[in-house]
Formats: C-alpha cells, sequence, structure tokens
C-alpha cells in the first residue's frame, strides 16, 4: 500500500490545494486524523463554490458560519476570499456577503458567475459602495451597466475577467472614480462597437489589456474607442487580436510597454494607421517589447514605416519577442529606426 | 538583443544531469533568480529531486515554452494531458518539486489536481484514496464531526 504523502505535504502546500475547491472540503476534512483537525482554521484564501452540487439554502448558511469561524482565529486573517456562484442567486445574499466581508476588513474579493450575463443587478456596484474594504476586487463573468460608481475611489487593485459591459450611453465612465487605482486588468471583457472605453486613472501604474473584444460583424466597421489618462502610469501590457483605436493616450510617466498585437491580414492601412497612431502615445517609453506580429504589421505595406518619424524621445531599449515559428533575432533596419532614431542607439 | 541559446546544467539528487535550455529553465523562478543572480554558470545540484521527477518538470517547462503562442485552448488540452498521465504517487513529488523550483503554472496544475480528485467525495472516500491513516477515537471523531455539522450538508 502506498504511504499517506498528502499528509506529510507541508502546511502552505495543503491550503494551495483546498483553495482551488469549496471550503467546506477542508472543514470536513478535520474528521480525517489529527493532522488535518485544525488546518483549516488557517487557511487565508478562502473559496465559496455555489455552483456545485450543494443547495442554495445550505450553502448561503454554510458561507457565513465558515467566515464567523475563521474570523475568530486572528492569529491567520483572511486574505481573499472568493465566492463563485451560479445563476439565479438572490441579490440580498450578495450584498449581505459584500457588507460582511467589508466590516471584517477582508483586503481582497472575488466575485465570479459560472455563465456570463446571468447576474445583472445594476446596483451591483452600488453594494461596496458603503466600506473602506476591500481593496483589491476581481469580478469574473459579470454584466456591467456602466456607472460612475463601479469602481470605487478605496480600490487599488480590480481585475476584470470576461465581464461584459452594457452602456446605455457610449460612454464607459466605470473608471471616473477610481483615484486610487493602481493595478487594473482587463482580460476578454467585451465592448459593443460603438462605445468610447475611459480610463481616467490618476495613480494607476499598471495596465494590463488582453484579449478585448468588440461586437462588430466587420472589423473594418469597429468604432470602438479607448481613451487612457494615466499621469503615474510605469508599465502597459497590451495583448490583442487586432489594433485598436486610441483617441486619447496621456502617459508621461511611462517606462515600458509590452505589446503583443496580431495582424489582420485584409485591413493593411487601417491596422497600420492605427498601430502608428498609438505609438505616438507612447513616446515617453523607455523600454519597448514587441511582438513579432506587430513589427511584421509596421512593415506590412511598402514604403510606409520610412515616412513616419521617430515619435520615441526616452526610448532606451527595444525587444522582440518571438512567438511561435517565426523567430525574430533580427528586428528589421526600417523598424529600427523608426523606434530608435531619436535614442542615439543605432550608432552601435 | 536576443540571447544565444544558453544552457543551464541541473543535477538531480540520484545524480542524474540534465542539460535545459535557458528560456526552458526560467519558466523556474528560482533558477531564473540565480541566472540574474549570476549563480547558474555551473551545474545546479537539486537535492531533493529525482531525474525522473526532473526529466516531467522540464518536459512540462519545454511544452508552454514551445505553445507560448498557441491558443490558450490549446495550451490547457496539453495540460490535461500531461496531468492525467501522473499517477498519485508522482503527483505529491511533482507538487514539492514545482514548488522548490518555483514553476507557479505546474504548482498550480499539480495542486488542482489533487483538489479535482478530492472534490465531491466524503471524508471516508478521501482516507481511503489517499491512504490517510484515521488516529482518531470514535469519541473524538464524533465530536469533531459535531462541532463542525455547519460544513456537512447531509442532505446530499
Amino acid at each position: 500500500m502506498d504511504p499517506d504523502r498528502l499528509s506529510d505535504l507541508p502546511d502552505c502546500l495543503l491550503h494551495h490545494i483546498f483553495g482551488f475547491i469549496d471550503f467546506r472540503y477542508y472543514v470536513q476534512a478535520g474528521v480525517l486524523c489529527k493532522r488535518w483537525k485544525l488546518l483549516w482554521t488557517s487557511l487565508q484564501d478562502l473559496y465559496f463554490d455555489g455552483s456545485e452540487g450543494t443547495g442554495t439554502v445550505f450553502f448561503h448558511r454554510f458561507v457565513f458560519e465558515a467566515l464567523s469561524h475563521r474570523l475568530r482565529n486572528p492569529s491567520y486573517p483572511l486574505n481573499k476570499v472568493r465566492l463563485h456562484l451560479k445563476c439565479g442567486m438572490r441579490s440580498s445574499f450578495l450584498k449581505k456577503f459584500i457588507a460582511y466581508l467589508g466590516s471584517h476588513k477582508v483586503p481582497w474579493f472575488g466575485i465570479s458567475f459560472n455563465q456570463n450575463s446571468c447576474f445583472n443587478d445594476r446596483d451591483f456596484a452600488a453594494y461596496f459602495s458603503r466600506t473602506q474594504f476591500p481593496k483589491t476586487v476581481e469580478l469574473t463573468r459579470c454584466h456591467m451597466v456602466p456607472s460612475q460608481s463601479d469602481c470605487q475611489p478605496t480600490w487599488t487593485n480590480l481585475y476584470l475577467h470576461e465581464c461584459y459591459f452594457c452602456p446605455q450611453s457610449i460612454l464607459i465612465n466605470s473608471f471616473q472614480n477610481s483615484v486610487n487605482l493602481k493595478e487594473l486588468h482587463l482580460h476578454k471583457c467585451r465592448f459593443p462597437s460603438r462605445a468610447v472605453l475611459d480610463i481616467w486613472c490618476p495613480r494607476l501604474v499598471n495596465l494590463v489589456l488582453s484579449d478585448l473584444m468588440v461586437n462588430t460583424r466587420d472589423a473594418g466597421d469597429d468604432k470602438f474607442e479607448l481613451k487612457v489618462s494615466a499621469p503615474e502610469l510605469l508599465s502597459f501590457s497590451l495583448t490583442l487580436r487586432r489594433p485598436l483605436h486610441f483617441s486619447l493616450l496621456h502617459l508621461p510617466s511611462l517606462d515600458n510597454v509590452d505589446i503583443r498585437i496580431h495582424s489582420s491580414n485584409n485591413l493593411k492601412i487601417f491596422s497600420f494607421e492605427r498601430l502608428i497612431s498609438m505609438f505616438q502615445g507612447f513616446r515617453y517609453v523607455q523600454s519597448v517589447k514587441i511582438c513579432s506580429e506587430t513589427i511584421k504589421m509596421l512593415t506590412m505595406i511598402p514604403g510606409a514605416l520610412e515616412k513616419q518619424s521617430c515619435p520615441f524621445s526616452r526610448l532606451k531599449s527595444l525587444t522582440a519577442t518571438c512567438d511561435g515559428s517565426s523567430n525574430y533575432d533580427n528586428i528589421p533596419a526600417i523598424v529600427m529606426a523608426y523606434f530608435l532614431s531619436n535614442s542615439g542607439l543605432l550608432q552601435h | 538583443m536576443a540571447s544565444t541559446l544558453k544552457k543551464i546544467i541541473l543535477k538531480s539528487c540520484d545524480g542524474k544531469i540534465l542539460e535545459v535550455e535557458e528560456a526552458v529553465a526560467v519558466q523556474s523562478q528560482m533558477i531564473k533568480n540565480m541566472i540574474e543572480d549570476d549563480c547558474a554558470n555551473e551545474e545546479i545540484p537539486l537535492p531533493d529531486i529525482t531525474g525522473e521527477i526532473l526529466s516531467m518538470i522540464i518536459e512540462y517547462c519545454k511544452m508552454h515554452v514551445d505553445g507560448e503562442n498557441n491558443s490558450n485552448n490549446e495550451l490547457i488540452a496539453r495540460d490535461a494531458d500531461f496531468i492525467t498521465r501522473v499517477d498519485l504517487n508522482t503527483l505529491y513529488y511533482l507538487i514539492v518539486a514545482a514548488n522548490f523550483l518555483n514553476v507557479k503554472s505546474l504548482l498550480d496544475l499539480t495542486c488542482q489536481r489533487v483538489a479535482d480528485i478530492i472534490k465531491g467525495k466524503s471524508p471516508e472516500e478521501i482516507r481511503l484514496t489517499f491512504n490517510i491513516k484515521n488516529d482518531f477515537t470514535p469519541e473524538e471523531e464524533e465530536e469533531i464531526r459535531k462541532k463542525n455539522a455547519w460544513a456537512f450538508d447531509y442532505k446530499d
């Protein structure tokens, strides 16, 4: 018979394992043997999975019982509490949950739904408005009807995954009150074609936009606009399936950008112009990482890049990242000139 | 600019020597830190990792470097294929090694796998699956069950 190696793992690894499943399994595991009896009382990142098996009444009661039991062990304060919910949940439960965690100063909340748009309480964001906590918020598959109160002024980190923005007007002003936000990630979020996403964040340091999706029949008809005004932004990472239209980029402190924008073969001029206008907005950047696909897009139209003057005044380093089969050890001279002709690096 | 194909030499606890491309080796945050501190020019001894486990970890890291630009779904499918080939005993060694080498995605993958095995099981079934020996007296166990009754949904 194999020995029991699971119980031999250190507490931190058992905690990591039990962070992936509903917290009740860890509490239940208290009866396994002495080694396991109190493990759950020191878990600091709790996960509640309401999409699985148990009845709603049991689940709601369990969540609050578990939180109150855990909070009785002050040597291990709660760090992160994530809640995964199925469709048809009551907003009163969510409201109570958020207020409870806020009053106990839990710094990190995560809320996810198992299906897109299955919860579209318009006042959802307002549930957060009365407390100083959380500081970090992670929302997955939430239906956002953008309003100024989406991002609370107390938040420092906001991660949105697969959220669907459904604005009542053109302007998406979700980040208008984000005066203390330092980190913002938008991953696989979906926007309507005629919308303006306004990211105005005076304290933002790190911005990650990845795989944003715009609802449009064809890419050429895409009227989606992005405005980013972030005077303290240092780091900007951008992973997109095609170039987007940045109508405003105010990034005077920008230190580094990491660009992975994939090409669209049929819209060469359109893509090229969008890239060039985006790079003008990055003019203060010191270090650029760019993927070979984006480099290809810059050189797709013969003679076009030569006509552009180098927008960068402080660039110190340019790195090409190769992806897939295409190896990019050699950046084309014309691309080097576009990026580096103001830098004094080209003579080397 | 782009670095040439530098090799990192790793030595397992049973004396197996493995040469790994730098791009693959830096999937391990620990090795990455060593390279940055210029401590990776000679072979790196890994006291608690056997050659067999080390080869598996390198296979995993290679898969992630080569697949960097594949679609996310493809990588998830490959991860699933990798992890379902691993038996429980090997899984523990992989967890400990992934933690030591600090390969975050592998640590998550292996721990998630154990979590998936636990999910849906009662404590008795968990004891059986992992050979956990119950060292409570029946009275002691009953007392804990009573105390933690709020975590048991007796209806299911």
